[in-house]
């Protein structure tokens, strides 16, 4: 049995035809087309240019002078680091006559830097943007759905928290019986009129009948009694009220004792149901 | 266009009047009438009259309204100019129609469309051959009762040519002066802003305008009672119903009479507060003027007069605030985004400041 591999036999060829072989071999290779005959598998290239005629002409040896490092000097770097030009993160000033507002503020930025930036933000920094994210849908939603939830959090808010501009008289600290009496003397009987009643006003806030608000008109409180039992005494004291105050009326110490005796039979009635509460 | 059938001299004539019925014993709802000596000293009854009157003229048509009657009434008194405001088909017009009719006073409706010119309104200059010189014929303008229907259809130009006739009561046109009829009152109506085709009146029209009023829809009840009137046959000619009950010498002493009403000096602090505090308010861009001020005490006075009382109380200023202000204050643009009407500032206003007692 024959087992010998079949040998092929090169017949010296020049580099010219070498190239044109390549030439040719090089489209039938990169993508189909017509089927071109292949040539003879190409022995080794040093084969090749063995059996030419170029002969070999070894690489001088490199004798030049090596390459010297030259490093700049430290003081030039440092001069050109120096220039405002070559200074890519601005450094942080810190000057001596900054308020503490100021360095609060500094601080406060470096802080939230911090936080914000490297590892912190993924071990604590990122939960803090999770929890701003969902405080924020939390408004939103409350706004939208208009619900007010201050009065989970203790006592809901007065009903009257605005400033007022001017609260001239507290009628829980005046002195009502010795200002109405000092009225009454100086026969100043419509400011007796208005003392008593806002005399009845105290009164009737104090048993809880009405809530005292600065901004409240007489018919206001008016509307809160409607439907008690002093809701007609207290309809004719405004009324006497409205028409001396307001109004200016002329009273004459004749017609004042009747008045007087409306108001005190008001804050009797009163004070006895007060007492028939206690 | 309407307007200039409006200058026929028929629009200008009065109608006739009848006698007002008997005055109302119990002008005032929540006073009490027994509690002797208190009584106004000056005779309201005959105001008193009149007003019922009206009242009754226009309960004629108009079913429910009774606020919105009763402001109407007040600006009148007051001799200031109204401007209701509301969507299509709430009885804008009619309102304003049936109340010029129950005065016996020129009347005169100029309909304003966006291509109507400040001479449509004013009147204009008119060359005569005959005489060879110009004769001004007057516009619909120059009657008692001027309805202007849909005032915010037209432009900036003309409603600029409303700015002098409203607030001075006279029309300047080639250097004379031509006043206009006493009383003068112009009731405008107005759709919504945000309707197609309006326009945003200009600042220093709307500061003209006494009260600003929205008609809004009526109650189920009233729709049904408005339904079972037009069913009966009453809405074929509803206008020829009411008759006239006021005439101008009548508005003139009624007038004089609300003028004479007792105003307490902390009470003019009060006004001058409220006004005030809109000026600095944080949520308005524009505050209201001393005008402002001035509509607050007339429209007052006026309101203490229909209550039956010759004096001003906190309670007639916080009434007419919201009506007096609101036309006449800007919201911020923020407090606009977050839904805030300039009623809710100035119910916010009037929580802020002490009711003088």
């Amino acid at each position: 049995m024959n087992c010998s591999r079949p040998t092929f036999a090169f017949a010296p060829v020049s580099a010219t035809a070498v190239i044109g072989l390549l030439l040719l071999a090089a489209p039938a290779g990169a993508g189909p087309g017509p089927q071109l005959p292949q040539p003879p598998l190409l022995p080794p290239a040093d084969t090749t240019v063995a059996h030419s005629d170029t002969r070999l002409v070894p690489l001088p040896t490199d004798t030049a002078t090596p390459a010297r490092l030259r490093p700049p000097a430290a003081g030039r770097l440092a001069a050109l680091a120096r220039r405002p030009e070559f200074r890519y993160v601005e450094p942080e000033i810190h000057s001596s006559s900054d308020s503490a507002w100021t360095r609060f503020w500094r601080e406060l930025l470096r802080w939230l830097t911090a936080l914000f930036s490297g590892p912190t933000y993924e071990s604590r920094g990122r939960y803090v943007v999770y929890a701003l994210f969902a405080a924020a849908f939390g408004y939103v939603g409350l706004r939208l759905l208009r619900l007010d939830i201050t009065g989970l959090f203790g006592r809901r808010a007065r009903a009257v928290p605005l400033p007022y501009e001017t609260l001239s008289e507290d009628i829980h600290r005046i002195d009502f019986d010795q200002e109405l009496i000092r009225a009454e003397q100086a026969g100043n009987y419509r400011l007796a009129v208005r003392l008593g009643y806002l005399l009845a006003l105290r009164h009737l806030t104090e048993r809880h009948l009405i809530r005292w608000q600065p901004d409240k008109t007489n018919h206001d409180y008016l509307r809160e009694l409607a439907g008690t039992r002093w809701a007609a005494g207290f309809r004719s004291l405004t009324r006497q009220f409205e028409y001396v105050w307001y109004g200016e009326l002329p009273l004459s110490a004749a017609q004042y004792p009747a008045l007087r005796e409306d108001r005190q039979e008001f804050i009797r009635r009163l004070s006895g149901k007060l007492s028939a509460v206690s | 266009m309407e307007n200039t059938a409006d200058m026929s001299p028929e629009n200008f004539a009065p109608a006739p009047l009848s006698p007002p019925p008997p005055a109302d014993p119990t002008p005032e709802t929540t006073a009490d009438t027994t509690a002797a000596p208190f009584a106004p000293r000056t005779d309201l009854s005959h105001l008193s009259r009149h007003a019922d009157a009206i009242r009754a003229e226009l309960s004629k048509v108009i079913v429910g309204q009774r606020d919105l009657a009763e402001l109407l009434l007040t600006a009148l008194l007051a001799d200031g100019h109204v401007l209701l405001e509301g969507v299509p088909g709430v009885a804008k017009t009619l309102t304003a129609k049936l109340l010029a009719r129950t005065l016996s006073v020129p009347f005169s409706r100029l309909q304003f469309t966006p291509d109507l010119m400040p001479s449509d309104v004013l009147g204009t200059a008119i060359f005569r051959p005959q005489k060879g010189e110009f004769e001004f014929r007057p516009g619909p303008i120059f009657a008692s009762v001027v309805l202007i229907d849909e005032i915010n259809r037209a432009p900036a130009k003309t409603q600029s040519a409303l700015f002098e006739v409203m607030e001075e009561r006279q029309v300047t046109q080639d250097g004379t002066r031509y006043p206009v009829p006493t009383p003068f009152v112009v009731l405008a109506t107005q759709n919504p802003i945000e309707q197609e085709g309006t326009y945003r009146l200009p600042e220093a029209q709307l500061d003209r305008f006494l009260f600003k009023l929205h008609v809004g829809y009526p109650t189920v009840e009233e729709e049904i009672a408005i339904l079972e009137g037009h069913h009966a046959g009453f809405g074929g000619a509803p206008l020829e119903a009411v008759q006239a009950v006021v005439s101008a010498e009548d508005l003139r002493q009624l007038r004089e009479q609300v003028q004479c009403q007792h105003v307490e000096p902390k009470l003019l602090e009060y006004i001058a507060r409220l006004v005030g505090q809109t000026r600095a308010h944080q949520g308005l861009y524009l505050g209201a003027s001393p005008r402002a001020s001035l509509a607050l005490l007339n429209g007052a006075k006026a309101l203490a007069a229909l209550r039956g009382r010759d004096f001003v109380t906190p309670e007639d200023i916080q009434y007419l605030a919201p009506v007096v202000l609101r036309h006449r204050i800007q919201l911020t643009p923020e407090r606009e985004m977050e839904g805030s009407t300039p009623d809710d500032v100035v119910k916010q206003i009037l929580q802020q400041i002490e009711v003088p007692r």
